[in-house]
């Protein structure tokens, strides 16, 4: 018998606590479990503003992960992962392990699995872009990381940077290193921290090297043609092979696709875009019973960007802003 | 030309970012449990890597097993013909470490050159010529140790293909059973260049020479790593693991410095189909691209590699850029030759620089090595063969 109104969701990131907020709101108990001590998940831990409004990540996000813990249907467990689960659809048996050790094991009905993504790890980028030879290489995580901190310099010196350059799709739509699809923020991210930064150093000169811009929806006035017209940010159609130290810049080469001629520009910064890949929270105990169901739901939605990285081959890849849901009556589909 | 004196910031990272490695990220799978499932299928014999070997790192962390003895020298087509102290020079580094190893004589050149200039083959011959070779090795009970870049990058090609192709392992099986040969697929495909780091300790501990004051740029070859880049060795202390450290960890080892400049990562020029059909554009590129670059942003006093195309297109082409006053000029070995130089071999017995077109006696005095008196015994040993005093150099004049 298992306990059809409990729903375990995995992971409190922005999919998870919408997921438990919903379950809440229907009527139902939700387990909320947080491998680490903070909810939120990524943006709230790493970013400093959000889009489309620039709106910082606290004020933008605070509002929800209070609701979270305020909401007395959601049963939040902090620093706790999954280490086994049984059962079926309508009746899982799943253990709990908190970070002192301790295991409990919870009765649900369904699962949710919303434990996100990583970001790409650019030395397993096969262009040559130096991330880990050169100080003033950064990623959009690292340049969040500088906007919380309220200065963009350059690492190597502590100098307000003159030029700066974007690289588009680092890690995404790159077939050689097996990941196809689009990571779908980045196009945004990347405008959204160009306006940023010359807000910040008005006479920066600030590029966008793109193989196509993909705004989805409604990013692309609030900040795609802002970015354009109001802080005359530069984009170039391009792709960027390789970034290596020359003196004390960076010199980018590549080819300019638009001109169709090989292209090598000094920059002082250079900011790596990199996409997302599935969490490596998704470990096999939480997946194995889920498994068979997630590849028909996969199945069912061919093509499409419902990712999952599942333990056995096809490797599917993560849950973008939410997860897969899997219920009682088999009717899973996603969020 | 003046001395630049350029500091030369080494090969230890500016950055304080840490790459960890991680072998479930490597794009190119691990072939290698898939060769044994294979060889207990009975689908080929797996010759394994003999022991003791070295277990170097790769890029993503995987340990590759590299042998330090009993090896089956695969020697290279452009190798023999352009720059023979390329292997003569593994050999005497062989046998001044006391190694065992076979230099065959039936070894047939691999065809990737053609291959990759789109010239010719197809892919079952390409594959029956390398199990070919494999098999000759594995008959003489040494392993294959692959001396050029191109039989090597093309050679794990071919084993991917193999691997995940029944069709095409039936075809090229059927053809090595027509050589009565058996089938045989080695363990790990190894590059000379991945033994030379295994033995960068023991070639180190030989040293004749203080290479402190030694400034080598490094051209590290593109189909080494370039191809199935997961497989090649990757040290973090070299680049923060984000270059290849064949050819650098040697060099450092041996005391001498390697300087960074900026056009690494670019082609030494070969191109295979330029330098068959458009070899200006060789000549321009290795000397445009590669040497003068090192030489502004560097300036090395050799210019070392690790592939025959590379060694022979960025020597080779200076000439021609010299014509122009360009600024050119740097000697080019492989990796091999430097090495056997700094441990006492012959530069012209045994590393045959007379075969390399830039003047390498400038390094050679740097280095501290006579070379006056070494060319005067080498003239004595041509004359001595023209007169039928010496038939030829044997191993007992150099060692
Ligand atoms: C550089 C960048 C900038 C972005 N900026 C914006 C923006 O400005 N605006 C916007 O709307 N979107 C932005 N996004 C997209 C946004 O971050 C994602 O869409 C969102 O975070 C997805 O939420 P998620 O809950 O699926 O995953 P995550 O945010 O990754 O959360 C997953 C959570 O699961 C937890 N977890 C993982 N494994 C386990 C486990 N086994 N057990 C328990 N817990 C586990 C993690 O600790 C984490 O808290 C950005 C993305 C990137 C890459
Ligand atoms: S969103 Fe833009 S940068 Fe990101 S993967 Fe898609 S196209 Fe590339």
């Amino acid at each position: 018998m298992g306990n059809t109104e409990t729903v375990l969701i995995v992971g409190a990131g922005p999919g998870g606590m919408e997921a438990a907020r919903a379950v809440a709101d229907l009527g139902k108990r939700a387990i909320l479990v947080e491998a680490k001590g903070e909810i939120g998940g990524t943006p709230y831990s790493s970013y400093a503003t959000l889009t489309p409004d620039l709106q910082e990540t606290e004020e933008a996000m605070g509002h929800i992960v209070r609701g979270i813990h305020q909401n007395p249907a959601i049963d939040l467990r902090l620093n706790t992962r999954v280490v086994k689960s049984e059962g079926e659809v309508g009746a899982f048996h799943v253990t709990l392990e908190s970070e002192d050790s301790t295991q409990t094991v919870v009765e649900v009905g369904s699962i949710i699995v919303a434990t996100g993504f990583q970001h790409f790890d650019p030395g397993r980028e096969t262009q040559m872009y130096g991330y880990y030879e050169y100080d003033d290489v950064i990623t959009l995580v690292d340049a969040e990381r500088m906007f919380k901190s309220g200065a963009i310099v350059r690492p190597s010196n502590g100098e307000a940077p003159e030029r700066v350059a974007f690289i588009q799709c680092v890690g995404s739509r790159d077939r050689q290193i097996g990941n196809q699809y689009c990571s779908k923020v980045c196009c945004g991210i990347a405008s959204k921290q160009s306006i940023e930064i010359k807000r910040m150093l008005p006479n920066a000169k600030v590029f966008i090297f793109y193989i196509d811009m993909r705004m989805y929806g409604f990013w692309e006035d609030q900040i795609y043609w802002k970015a354009q017209e109001e802080y005359k940010v530069n984009y170039v159609r391009g792709i960027v092979t390789e970034v290596i130290r020359k003196g004390d810049k960076l010199l980018i080469k590549g080819e300019d696709t638009t001109m169709g001629r090989p292209m090598e520009v000094l920059m002082d910064m250079v900011i790596l875009s990199v996409g997302m890949e599935p969490s490596k929270g998704v470990d096999s105990h939480v997946i194995e019973p889920l498994e068979a169901l997630l590849f028909s739901c996969c199945r069912a939605a061919p093509g499409r960007q419902i990712f999952f990285r599942g333990i056995r081959p096809p490797r599917l890849s993560f849950a973008r802003r939410c997860a897969v849901v899997v219920s009682k009556d088999g009717d899973h589909g996603r969020r | 030309m003046e001395p630049l004196n350029l500091p030369i910031t080494g090969t230890k990272v500016e950055t304080s970012k840490v790459f960890e490695r991680d072998p479930e990220t490597v794009r190119d799978e691990d072939l290698r449990e898939a060769i044994w499932e294979l060889g207990r299928e009975g689908e080929w014999i797996v010759q394994p890597v003999p022991e003791p070997y070295y277990l170097a790192p790769t890029k993503f962390g995987r340990m590759k097993k590299i042998p330090l003895e009993h090896t089956w020298h695969h020697k290279s087509c452009g190798q023999c013909g352009h720059i023979p102290g390329y292997s003569t020079s593994i050999f005497w580094l062989n046998r001044i470490l006391g190694y065992d190893y076979f230099d065959p004589r039936d070894q047939t050149s691999c065809t990737a050159w053609n291959y990759y200039a789109s010239a010719t083959s197809n892919q079952a011959a390409q594959a029956a010529v390398a199990m070919r070779n494999f098999s000759a090795a594995y008959e003489t009970g040494y392993y294959p140790l692959i001396h050029c870049g191109t039989s090597f990058g093309h050679y794990k090609e071919v084993r991917h293909e193999l691997v995940h192709d029944a069709k095409l392992r039936r075809q090229v099986r059927a053809i090595i059973e027509k050589l009565g040969r058996p089938f045989v697929m080695p363990e790990e495909i190894v590059h000379y260049s991945e033994w030379m780091y295994a033995v960068r300790d023991e070639l180190a501990a030989r040293v004749q020479y203080d290479l402190s004051p030694i400034t080598a740029t490094v051209h590290p070859a593109c189909h080494y790593y370039k191809l199935q880049s997961g497989d090649a060795i990757y040290d973090p202390e070299i680049y923060g693991g984000q270059r290849t450290a064949a050819v650098t960890g040697v060099v450092q080892t041996l005391g001498a410095q390697v300087a960074d400049y900026s056009t690494w990562y670019d082609c030494c020029g070969f191109g295979f189909r330029h330098i068959l059909v458009q070899r200006d554009f060789t000549r321009s590129f290795a000397t445009l691209r590669k040497i003068e670059v090192m030489k502004q942003e560097a300036n090395p006093d050799v210019v070392l590699t690790h592939d025959t195309g590379c060694v022979t297109s960025l020597d080779k082409s200076q000439f021609a850029a010299k014509a122009h006053d360009r600024q050119v000029g740097v000697p080019v070995m492989s990796e091999s030759q430097f090495a056997a130089l700094a441990l006492g071999a012959h530069p012209f017995r045994v590393c045959q620089l007379h075969w390399h077109s830039v003047d390498y006696r400038p390094l050679l005095r740097k280095m501290g090595i006579d070379v006056d008196r070494a060319w005067a015994e080498f003239e004595d040993d041509v004359s001595k063969i023209k007169t039928g005093e010496l038939d030829y150099v044997t191993w007992e004049h150099v060692l």
